[in-house]
Formats: structure tokens, C-alpha cells, sequence
């Protein structure tokens, strides 16, 4: 067993823990951030991607308001690479209570977001594809972020700052001295080899499994798992931000992110984080609050369907809970000496992607108080890597870029416009998981699924070394199964015929079922992030399976 | 009907040429209307018959055709008839040697090709072009591909084929005269290959490269038009065995294949309408008497005395199925037999679908009769001269058991002699 040592110990590498190690790190805390899988890939890696105005909440959640536009303004200076300045609508339709705007108005005022009413002339001018019966538009100052570009900005600040990043990596002990925490146990989810951090104070932010986590060190801290779902549509169908002016529901916002648009979400209490169904009935229900949105909806192209729970913080004193959509959205700083006697360890958990940095802020300032030392934040004033021009993230930059030079690279990816040079770049930066490459350049996310580009991707990291003909299988299958699990909820139109010729191209052309090395029975049952592999070598696992398949298959030959 | 045709076919797939080209042969006035192009233009350019049935590979490709007959009864093949799959097969061959463009393989033992990821893969028939790469052979395989093309991976073709019992090395060059571009499009190196000057530069680069006894294989991009002069040339330059894998859309063998045919078609006198979609048609009682085209100016109504549906599946918009999992045949508005729906949760979190692991008809389609005429919701025939061919005749898993061609072959044989 190695072991390592820091100041401090960040669990769970989602925006939360990111943020909380980035701010650790640059007030000069020694500092490990940990997640059991990839970096952003619990909630934040699955939300539809809006940097809130905090206009949602300012009825029903105005702490949570406040902290929102807060929040969107410092983002906006720190984070400018990873945020498209969308701007966002709050639109009433013939569906919604008129009695609401009035009080929108006002709860906007409270929180200090500026809006601007349009005229629904105006507005349809603006988004041509909106309900023409809406009867009344504020604009706010809502926008859209990239999530993985975030977190994964976060992180390679830690790694500048001296800090240290463990992905793949799942806590199995808390070390309790007495009632002190002082670091964790955590075992390589690759190699299986375990690891002994010592740590002289562990930040639990774990988001959803923050109970799983405090539970270890005996700690009972409830978070209720609020399942939300989302479709990304094939293109934007609007360019801004469109919400339903009513109280958050489900089904009522439109996010255009990237080269597509996600409407969102739902909200149903689910037991465990890591078990939960898309059920038809919510696609069906989302596909009709769409059309309230943009008539015509339906027959548009669904490209996906995919969900995230959000981490729900129930305190003691609230008893049972019956619907999610009534638990708070702020966040919550659980300090485990004052309520538990427990030193050396907090929880920070609930809050929202827009909150991300706040929250770190106030765990790390509580962390600096039980640690007796003062050092001021600066991650309100300190851009991101990449972000210190401060130039928002631009939808047409990958075209500008290719029109620049039309034949100077490869389009691997032709949906998402992404040379062979950039995805090279992130395979050897990031291994040849597909997956991985998926989440850091985007491959494979257009309307294709893949179709093309998974093949092409895969012989790239073939061909420059990055993985061996038997990782790069498994790569390429696991991609195409588990695009599978978002494609096969939507099979009807336009998705449905492209859906058939992947299945062309990758069982009748390249007949994958029957690629050397791929062993079918032991894909089932393996939870997506013992899967990952973002090293150059293919996961242990993986090669065992291959050993026993050659035996099968020489047989048959 | 002098002013009409006695068969009109509608879709310009396999299904769809196999129909025209038979019933223009037999002596009828045909006419092929289609909204576009077809299925060769995605697929290998080979004729799979059947390449895996109840979990293994076949090797005795019609005699298990006969077997999945009677196992399957609402498979297509049960409709078409094993009889009408050989002589579609041997039709097939023979106009194939007319045009130009011959193939090889018996139909009845099938040939095994590498796929574009190195994976033996089992056709029945397959052109010229392809034949050399029979892995059946022992000969040491070279994968040749090209750094500025990108829908070829050598190394992992090769690897894989190793992997597989089959040895081989890859060779990656750059296409020569082409430096400056490095995203070539598959038509650009197929038109290459047809100029013997290319391919003199091109075997001067490789030719040292290769060692005795080996073979060549190169991506499906060995020629447009002039496709066996360029093997042949090739083969003489080297002194080795030449051929190539088909890899990803469009398919530079399917494209050959389908201008084989469109000459065939054009040859015997058939009138030949891509680019016009099939928008109504007008019936007297049960019988079918005319299809509305869609031209430049306007509909216009094309008089027939039968018809052929071949319009292909969902993939060519010949069902459709909407947000509310509704199917529709396009044409005709013929019932459709639903694909198994979608299951009604899919664990959002856990495990990965079981991609292939599909209940059911995985892809919805339409019910015949044994004269391969689309039933009603009564069971009966829709219309007493309307026909149905190729991918739309439900109860197959076509790329999964590798029988798209030969279903589309025969079942247009089938109906081009109605």
C-alpha cells in the first residue's frame, strides 16, 4: 500500500470539489482532489449546462437567487472560456398563471438580477421559433456553461498550484484518530491497489453520495438524490435561454449549449445515486412541454436522453420529504465539530453548478478556521487557465478556426468540428478512452453518435501508440454501448434512421460483435466508472477478458 | 395500357434495381422511380446471404438459408423462398458479368473478407475488387492506407486480423500528389485510381515496401469507372495479389455496383427517375393504377399495371415512425408491424444497454403474402397488384445476421416477375 500526504483532502472531483481544491490550492494549501471516476461525472458532467441568473428561484428560493446572480457575475470574470453569454428569456405562455409575472418582477428586484422586459414582437423576433401566443417576455442575464471545461479548468489550476489529482480513485475508510479525521483509504479503481492518504483536514464534497461518504466515519448526513432528466436536441432551436415565467417545473427550459439544445428537467426523489430509470412517461412529458415552447418540438431531432441527481441537503428538523422540487437549492456547510464532535472534516454539499465557487469559498474559509490560520480567497479575482482574456466561449470559434485552413487537418468529428490534431492532443494529454476524449473535446456528442467519428477516433489512438488493438476495441465498443443507453429511449424520426445506419456501419460494415478481444458477458454489470481508462495502458481488466476470449475463439477458428 | 408501363418499381435500392432489371428483361416496360439513392451506396458493395445464424458464423450459407426457414417462418427468407434467393443470386451474377463488374462466390459456401476493423467477415458474394482478400487463404495480408484519408485504420485492421489467426503488417503512406490535402474524400482517391498515372506514383512508393508472398489490401477507393483496369494494373505493378475492404460511407464498390445496374436498366430500355419521390397514386377497386411522381414542375401520374414497393425501411424513409412511436409506410399508408418498443425505464446511471441484445424485430416493417404482397389489417392482400421488396418486409435483423443483400436480391427477383 503507497501512501501520500497533504494539508488538504478534497473528496469528489465534481464542480464542488474542483472548485473547493482550486481555492485550497491557491491560498497555498498542499492539496489532493479525489473522485472514484473521471473528473464530472456524478452531477455535473450530467446537467444541461445553464449558468443561472438565479431568475428560477427568485419566488419560491430567494437565498438560492441571490446567491446565483452573484455567483454568474464573478463566473463571468473568472470562467469567460467555458461560458457562452447566451443570455436567457422568461417567457408566459398561454399555459401559464398571469398572475406571475408580477411577483417575478418584484423577487428579481429583492435579488438584485437586472431584467428587461420585450415585447413579445421583439422577443419572436429575437427566437422566431417561440410559442407566438406568449403573452409576456423578460430578458435576464442568464448564460450557458461547459461544465467538463470548467471542472477540468479547476483542476489543472490545483495541478499548477503543486496540487495533485486522483481520478479513478474510490474511498474505502475514513482514517478516525479519536474524533479526528485525519485523511481516507482509497483504493485505484485500475489496479486495484490501495492508497493511505494522510490529510490534516478532508473536505467531504461529494454532492449525492456526500452521505455515502459521511456514513464511513459513522456520520449520519441525509442528501436526497432529485433525479432530473434532459434530451439534447439536434441543434439550438433557440439561441437563448428560454424559461416558462412560473414556478420552476418540469419541462420548462430550453438550453442551448454548444451545437445543441437541452430541454430540462425533472425532479423525482430516487433511493440511490447510482440506480435510477428514464422512464418513457417523462420523455413523453418533456416532448409536451416542449411544444408549449417551440411549437413543432416534437418533430424535431432527438438526439439523446440522459439525467443527473441533484445532491437535495435534507436537515434533521425537516422530517419526511415528499417532493424534491421543495428542497432548498442552496448549498450547505455541514461543520462536523460543531454538530458532531468530529474534527478535521466538513461536508459541503446541495448548491447548484452557478454556486460551484462560492461554496469552495465557504468550505475553504471554515477549513483555514479549524486549522487556525488566516489566508484570504482569491479565486473571486483569479481567472481560470485559459480564461484570462476574459473572451467568451464563441459557438462558431471551431469553424473559424477550420476555415482559416480547410485542408490543412482531418475532421474526425465532423458534427462537432474536431481535427485529428485536437483529439490527438487529448489522447495523449488523457489516454484513449473514448469516453474520456468524448467528455474532453466533445467527440461524438452531434447528431451522428459517433457513427463515423468513433471509428475514425479509434484508430487514431490505435495508430500514434496511445492504445493497443485490444484496448482500442474495448474503447470502441464500450462508446457504442453506452451511447446506446441515451440513443434507444428515442428511437422515432430522423434519430431512428440515423440510429440505423450506426447500426449499419458498425454491426453490418465493421461487424463489431465480432471483434477479436471482445468478451459481451463481462461488459454486464460494471458500473461506468470502473470502466474508464484514461491511461495509455488498457485497464487490467479488460486484458483479462481478451486472454479468455482468444482461448474461445481459437477454438471456433 | 400502351401509354403506361407494366411495372413500376419505387426505390433505386438492391431490392428495388434486382425488380426493374428482372421484369425489363422478361420483356416488360419498366420504370424505376426513386427519391434517391439506395442502400448500395452505404453498404460493403457485397452480397451478404446470411453470415451468422443461432450465435455462429455459416459457412454453407443457402443450406442454412433453408434452415432459418423453417425455424422462422415470419422471417423474409420464409416469404421469398430459398429456390428464388439461388436464382436471384445466379440473375444477379450474370448481369453483373454483363455490365462489367463481375462477382465471385458460389452463394452456397461463403466467402470470409476482413471488415474495416480487421474482423473476418462472412459475405456470400463479392465483386472482383474484393476477392484476394479471402481469408480462407493463408497468404500474409499488408494493409496499405493512407495518412491524408481517414476512414481507414491499417494498423488496427492488421493487428486485429493477427489477433484473429490471420497475419498481417500495415503500411501507411501518403497519397501521392495529394500532400497538401489531408482530408481526402473517398470519390477523390476512387477517381484517382481510375488514372494509370496515379497509380504508377503509387506503386513506386509502395512497391519497395512489400516483401515476397504477401498480399495487398488497400481501402475500397480502387477505382470509380474504370475499377478492374485498375486492380489489374495494380496487381501487374506490384506482382502481388491486390484487393480492398470496404469502409465507411459512401461506398465507392456500392456506387460501381449501382451504375452497373442503372446501365443494365438503361440498356434494356428502362426508364430510369432518381430524384423524383413517389408522392400519391390512384387505384380502381383493389388494383393499383397509377403513382404520382413528384417532378421539377409538378405531380404527374405514371400509369402501371404493377407496382414494386421497395422504398427501404426506416434508414431510407420508406417508414417512418414518430415522437408518439407511431409507424406509417410512406407511400401507400400499408399497416406496419411495430418494432418491439423500447423498454418502458432504462437504468439511467448503471449498466450500459445491451446494445446487442434487441427483443424482437428490431426494426419495424411490413407483413406479405406468399406472393410477397403487403397484407391489409384484415390479412389480405393490401392491393391485388402491389408488391413489396427488400428492407421494408419485416422479420429480419439484417446487419446483425449479415442477409440484407440477399433478402433485397431475392425478393426483387421475386417480384419482378410478377
Amino acid at each position: 500500500m503507497s501512501s501520500l500526504t497533504t494539508e488538504i483532502l478534497v473528496i469528489g472531483g465534481g464542480s464542488t470539489g474542483a472548485g473547493i481544491a482550486r481555492d485550497a490550492a491557491l491560498r497555498g494549501f498542499k492539496t489532493i482532489l479525489l473522485d472514484r471516476g473521471d473528473l464530472a461525472t456524478g452531477t455535473t458532467g450530467r446537467y444541461h449546462g445553464l449558468l443561472h441568473s438565479g431568475g428560477r428561484y427568485v419566488v419560491k428560493d430567494p437565498i438560492s437567487a441571490k446567491e446565483c446572480i452573484d455567483e454568474n457575475y464573478v463566473l463571468r470574470r473568472i470562467a469567460a472560456d467555458c461560458i457562452e453569454d447566451t443570455g436567457g428569456l422568461f417567457v408566459e405562455t398561454e399555459h401559464d398563471d398571469p398572475n406571475y409575472a408580477a411577483e417575478f418582477v418584484a423577487g428579481c428586484q429583492r435579488a438584485g438580477i437586472p431584467i428587461q422586459e420585450l415585447s413579445p414582437g421583439e422577443a419572436l423576433r429575437r427566437e422566431p421559433r417561440l410559442n407566438p401566443r406568449l403573452s409576456r417576455v423578460y430578458w435576464v442575464p442568464d448564460a450557458t456553461i461547459d461544465a467538463w471545461k470548467t471542472v477540468w479548468a479547476n483542476a489543472r489550476d490545483v495541478q499548477a498550484h503543486a496540487g495533485a489529482v486522483l481520478s479513478h480513485h474510490k474511498i474505502t475508510q475514513l482514517i478516525r484518530d479519536g474524533d479526528v479525521i485525519r485523511g481516507a483509504v482509497a483504493v485505484n479503481a485500475r489496479t486495484g491497489e490501495a492508497v493511505t492518504i494522510h490529510a490534516d483536514y478532508t473536505i467531504n464534497a461529494s454532492g449525492a453520495w456526500a452521505g455515502q461518504i459521511a456514513g464511513l466515519a459513522g456520520l449520519p448526513v441525509t442528501v436526497l438524490s432529485g433525479k432530473g432528466i434532459m434530451i439534447a436536441m439536434n441543434h439550438r432551436l433557440t439561441q437563448m435561454v428560454v424559461n416558462r415565467l412560473k414556478r420552476p417545473a418540469d419541462g420548462d427550459i430550453l438550453v442551448p449549449i454548444r451545437t445543441v439544445c437541452v430541454i430540462g428537467t425533472t425532479d423525482v426523489r430516487v433511493a440511490d445515486p447510482d440506480d435510477w430509470p428514464i422512464e418513457e412517461r417523462e420523455i413523453q412529458f418533456m416532448l409536451d412541454e416542449g411544444e408549449k415552447l417551440v411549437p413543432g418540438f416534437r418533430d424535431a431531432r432527438a438526439l439523446r436522453v440522459w439525467g443527473g441527481v441533484r445532491p437535495l441537503y435534507q436537515p434533521p428538523s425537516l422530517g419526511a420529504v415528499s417532493d424534491t422540487r421543495d428542497v432548498s437549492r442552496t448549498y450547505t456547510l455541514l461543520d462536523h465539530a460543531d454538530a458532531d464532535g468530529l474534527t478535521g472534516f466538513l461536508t459541503m454539499t446541495g448548491g447548484k453548478f452557478t454556486t460551484y465557487r462560492q461554496m469552495a469559498e465557504v468550505a475553504v474559509d471554515a477549513a483555514c478556521r479549524h486549522l487556525g490560520v488566516e489566508r484570504a480567497c482569491t479565486t473571486a479575482t483569479t481567472a481560470l487557465p485559459d480564461s484570462e482574456e476574459g473572451k467568451f466561449y464563441w459557438l462558431g470559434a471551431r469553424l473559424n478556426r477550420r476555415e482559416q485552413d480547410p485542408h490543412g487537418d482531418q475532421l474526425v468529428c465532423e458534427c462537432e468540428m474536431i481535427t485529428r490534431a485536437r483529439i490527438t492532443d487529448a489522447m495523449r494529454a488523457r489516454g484513449g478512452d473514448l469516453d474520456d476524449i468524448r467528455r474532453t473535446v466533445r467527440l461524438g456528442m452531434g447528431p451522428c453518435q459517433g457513427g463515423f467519428c468513433i471509428y475514425r477516433a479509434a484508430g487514431l489512438g490505435h495508430a500514434n501508440g496511445i492504445s493497443d488493438a485490444e484496448a482500442t476495441n474495448t474503447h470502441l465498443l464500450r462508446f457504442v454501448t453506452e451511447r446506446w443507453k441515451g440513443v434507444q429511449p428515442l428511437l422515432w424520426g430522423d434519430q431512428l434512421r440515423q440510429a440505423v445506419l450506426d447500426d449499419q456501419i458498425f454491426q453490418g460494415l465493421l461487424d463489431i460483435e465480432h471483434l477479436p478481444g471482445w468478451d459481451r458477458a463481462g461488459s454486464e454489470g460494471q458500473t461506468p466508472q470502473a470502466e474508464q481508462s484514461s491511461t495509455a495502458e488498457p485497464p487490467a481488466k479488460a486484458k483479462r477478458k481478451t486472454g479468455k476470449r482468444k482461448t474461445a475463439s481459437g477454438g471456433e477458428a | 395500357m400502351s401509354a403506361g408501363y407494366d411495372l413500376i418499381v419505387i426505390g433505386a435500392g438492391y431490392a428495388g434495381l434486382m425488380a426493374a432489371l428482372t421484369a425489363q428483361q422478361s420483356g416488360r416496360k419498366t420504370l424505376l422511380i426513386a427519391k434517391g439513392n439506395g442502400g448500395t451506396h452505404l453498404k460493403t458493395g457485397c452480397i451478404d446471404v446470411l453470415g451468422y445464424h443461432a450465435g455462429r458464423r455459416v459457412d454453407h450459407a443457402l443450406r442454412t438459408v433453408s434452415e432459418l426457414i423453417s425455424e422462422r417462418p415470419g422471417h423474409p427468407y420464409a416469404a421469398t423462398g430459398a429456390e428464388a434467393l439461388g436464382a436471384a443470386l445466379l440473375a444477379f451474377k450474370q448481369a453483373m458479368d454483363r455490365a462489367g463488374y463481375p462477382f465471385e462466390g458460389d452463394g452456397i459456401i461463403n466467402l470470409l473478407l476482413p471488415s474495416a476493423l480487421g474482423v473476418p467477415r462472412p459475405t456470400a458474394l463479392a465483386p472482383r475488387t474484393m476477392i484476394a482478400g479471402d481469408l480462407r487463404r493463408p497468404t500474409p495480408i499488408v494493409v496499405v492506407g493512407f495518412d491524408n484519408f481517414k476512414d481507414f485504420h491499417p494498423a488496427l485492421i492488421a493487428d486485429n486480423l493477427t489477433a484473429a489467426g490471420h497475419p498481417a503488417r500495415a503500411v501507411t503512406l501518403t497519397a501521392p500528389g495529394f500532400e497538401d490535402e489531408a482530408d481526402l474524400p473517398p470519390m477523390t482517391l476512387a477517381r484517382a485510381f481510375d488514372n494509370a498515372p496515379f497509380r504508377a506514383a503509387f506503386t513506386a512508393v509502395l512497391g519497395p515496401q512489400l516483401r515476397p508472398g504477401e498480399r495487398v489490401a488497400l481501402p475500397a477507393v480502387l477505382g470509380l469507372n474504370a475499377a478492374l483496369e485498375a486492380l489489374a494494373d495494380l496487381e501487374a505493378r506490384l506482382g502481388v495479389p491486390v484487393f480492398e475492404i470496404p469502409t465507411l460511407p459512401p461506398s465507392i464498390p456500392g456506387i460501381r455496383l449501382f451504375n452497373a445496374f442503372d446501365r443494365l436498366l438503361r440498356a434494356a430500355g428502362a426508364r430510369v427517375q432518381i430524384g423524383h419521390p413517389v408522392v400519391g397514386f390512384k387505384t380502381d377497386g383493389l388494383r393499383v393504377t397509377a403513382v404520382t411522381g413528384q417532378s421539377a414542375a409538378r405531380p404527374k401520374d405514371w400509369a402501371c399495371d404493377a407496382v414494386v414497393l421497395a422504398t427501404g425501411g426506416v434508414a431510407s424513409g420508406g417508414i417512418t415512425v414518430d415522437s408518439h412511436r407511431v409507424a406509417r409506410e410512406t407511400v401507400f399508408g400499408l399497416p406496419v408491424v411495430a418494432a418491439a418498443q423500447p423498454p418502458e425505464t432504462v437504468n439511467g446511471m448503471s449498466a450500459p444497454a445491451a446494445y446487442f441484445e434487441r427483443p424482437g424485430p428490431s426494426l419495424p416493417g411490413l407483413a406479405v403474402d406468399a406472393a410477397l404482397r403487403p397484407l391489409d389489417h384484415s390479412g389480405t392482400a393490401a392491393y391485388l397488384n402491389l408488391y413489396a421488396a427488400g428492407t421494408l418486409l419485416t422479420g429480419a435483423e439484417p446487419w446483425r445476421e449479415k442477409s440484407g443483400e440477399g433478402i433485397s436480391l431475392a425478393s426483387g427477383w421475386r417480384t419482378g416477375q410478377c
